[in-house]
């Protein structure tokens, strides 16, 4: 696709009252970004205990367990959720075309691929699991895949800056 | 001339400022140790003032360590992101304002990992951790969020 063919609709999300908003006084980009970095610390840490459980770390933390941490998770990803958007929107024109940023939507897209995954072929078996149950080679997979995704999220996040 | 002077005139503080492996690799790292160590200190605060109960004070004894890895990395990327440019950080009120931030961030955290190591066992059933460590594990999130805070802003105050 031309990226000529997308000008429009970048400059009609430009003009929009929420992209003014976003523009409107040097302290809005900043404060955003503090909470999105914010965010993705929220994230991580969720996401590492739970991954962690579920790749083989075993100390003090019963497997059937693990997802009791995802409130968080969804708490962190809410918040980044909010403000990836005020980014996107306040300046499309950049992202539309910053290949760090495509990068990073492409590894976010993985990682629901995988939590989705997850939730349709572990989740289920949950309920079942006792004190003992060791974590299964499937899970251990996501486990590791979900970190390296998010992680993978996180950096090319940093990296839009370096890309224009 | 200064030695932060020196430093910025360096072959190696070109590298940094240059290299695609200096600066777009120190901030990612940065972004990373920043993840994984106020992630963990986050969870284990929240413990401490009585959420996820159903993790134990063990599994933080041990992962805490990760937390101080993650403080490891960003002392090393944050060294070698200053040193091409010293003189303007120093001189940089969000700049100061996050090093002493992270001074009180460090001490409490280095208290809060002594309680956790020697008495949490004491109040592991406890509905909460006493208040004297609820208190510290508030204020560690207030310090650190500051810490985030005044370091995002260095990009923006001069």
């Amino acid at each position: 696709m031309e990226i000529s063919s997308i000008i429009p609709t970048l400059d009609w999300i430009r003009s929009t009252t929420i992209s003014q908003w976003v523009n409107s006084g040097p302290w809005i980009w900043p404060t955003l970004e503090t909470l999105h970095f914010t965010g993705l610390g929220v994230l991580i840490g969720g996401l590492i205990v739970m991954d962690l459980r579920l790749i083989g770390y075993k100390r003090g933390l019963p497997l059937r367990t693990v997802h009791k941490i995802l409130p968080l998770v969804f708490i962190g990803f809410g918040i980044n959720a909010c403000t990836g958007f005020f980014f996107v929107v306040g300046n499309p024109h950049r992202y539309a075309v910053n290949y760090a940023f495509q990068m990073k939507v492409v590894l976010l897209l993985l990682a629901g691929l995988n939590a989705l995954w997850f939730r349709l072929k572990i989740s289920p078996q949950m309920k079942n699991w006792t004190e003992t149950t060791e974590s299964p080679v499937l899970a251990r997979f996501m486990g590791a895949a979900s970190l390296i995704l998010w992680f993978g999220v996180g950096i090319h996040g940093r990296l839009i800056t370096f890309f224009g | 001339m200064s030695t932060l002077q020196w430093l910025e005139q360096t072959t190696f503080s070109d590298w940094v400022l240059t290299s695609f492996v200096g600066f777009p690799l120190m901030l990612s790292l940065h972004a990373v140790g920043m993840a994984i160590s106020m992630g963990l200190l986050l969870v284990l605060n929240l413990r401490m003032l009585g959420l996820f109960r159903f993790i134990s004070y063990i599994f933080f004894k041990r992962a805490l360590l990760l937390a101080w890895t993650g403080l490891g990395i960003n002392f090393l990327s944050g060294t070698v992101l200053f040193v091409p440019r010293g003189v303007e950080y120093v001189g940089d009120t969000a700049f100061q304002t996050k090093m002493v931030l992270i001074i009180f961030g460090l001490l409490n955290t280095g208290w809060l990992h002594r309680q956790l190591v020697h008495e949490s066992g004491l109040w592991e059933s406890d509905l909460t951790a006493p208040v004297l460590v609820r208190f510290w594990a508030a204020t560690s999130m207030v310090i650190w969020f500051g810490v985030i805070a005044s370091g995002r802003l260095i990009a923006y105050v001069d």
